[in-house]
């Protein structure tokens, strides 16, 4: 059977799906990144528990349970885990987005520099 | 249930847990990256037999492939099954409908399946929606290339299928 004729057993409401959910998932994946934060702090989390909050511009390499966390040249990283998938290694160097290992239920997130003061504060 | 309809999810649900080990065997470049190739079996399972054959052998193969793989109630089990249940149910629903074909309804389910997955990543594991937003398009955008893949398998063997018992009938 050739790819055509596969093809031709598809529905119209089959093919307006697959357009949608590649234009919809791809637009995400490339508009998202945007509006994220680069650079500035990171955020470790434990069990949904805020355990460091390191700036990213300084090197320094923290062991979290099983995990060896990296921190190099604004970047950050999981350099060994000692989960069965390893998501969170082959994620590699990042300098925005989060990385998550599940089995260990840490929670690293690039957040922007030193948060603005959101809402109205004491003085206006 | 009779004892043939017994034998057939039985063939079936075996099926399934072969195609879930073949996928484990194939290494691959992305992390998140699962073929999702039991699937094809389940929606043809679907189509051929309806909603009760079809979550059943969905149950099974999460079951028995976790305790293959070793990881039953472990986090991916806990992953799977509701990903297993959210992706059947999801596909029964499209299939009623009725105006979607093998490929629309494997699309939805990898989709589903993938939804039902972060739902039970934030649910049970990580209260944190912003990481999961974040990775979430990556993983319904790989879903989306492999449910077109398991789609097109789906209408080649359903295809095949009819050819087979064309072949018989006709030679009765």
């Amino acid at each position: 059977m050739r790819i055509t004729e596969l093809i031709d057993r598809t529905t119209l409401f089959d093919r307006i799906l697959l357009v949608f959910l590649l234009f919809v998932t791809g637009a995400s994946i490339v508009l998202i990144p945007l509006y994220l934060p680069h650079g500035g702090q990171i955020r470790i989390e434990v069990n949904n528990k805020l355990l460091y909050k390191l700036p990213i511009n300084e090197d320094k390499t923290i062991p979290i349970g099983g995990l060896t966390v990296e921190i190099k040249a604004g970047k950050v990283r999981v350099a060994d885990s000692d989960c069965p998938g390893k998501i969170c290694v082959k994620q590699g160097w990042i300098d925005s987005g989060a990385i998550i290992c599940l089995p260990n239920r840490v929670v690293i997130t690039v957040e922007g520099t030193a948060a603005a003061p959101k809402g109205v504060d004491a003085t206006t | 249930m009779q004892q043939r309809e017994k034998n057939r999810l039985a063939l079936l649900a075996a099926c399934a847990i072969a195609m879930y080990g073949f996928e484990r065997l194939i290494p691959t470049p992305i992390p998140w990256l699962r073929f999702g190739f039991a699937n094809i079996i389940t929606l043809i399972t679907l189509i051929l037999y309806g909603f009760n054959a079809a979550l059943t052998i969905t149950l099974i193969r999460i079951i028995i492939g976790s305790m293959l793989t070793g990881t039953f109630l472990g986090p991916p089990f806990v992953m799977s099954l509701v990903g297993g249940l959210f992706s059947v149910a999801a596909m029964w629903a499209a299939f009623r409908v009725r105006v979607f074909g093998p490929l629309g309804l494997s699309l939805i389910g990898a989709l589903f399946h993938n939804l039902g997955q972060l739902l039970a990543v934030y649910a049970v594991f990580i209260q944190n929606l912003r990481s999961i937003l974040i990775l979430a398009p990556v993983i319904l955008f790989i879903g989306t290339l492999t449910g077109v893949l398991n789609g097109l398998a789906v209408i080649f063997t359903m295809e095949h299928l009819k050819k087979m018992s064309d072949n018989v009938q006709n030679t009765q």
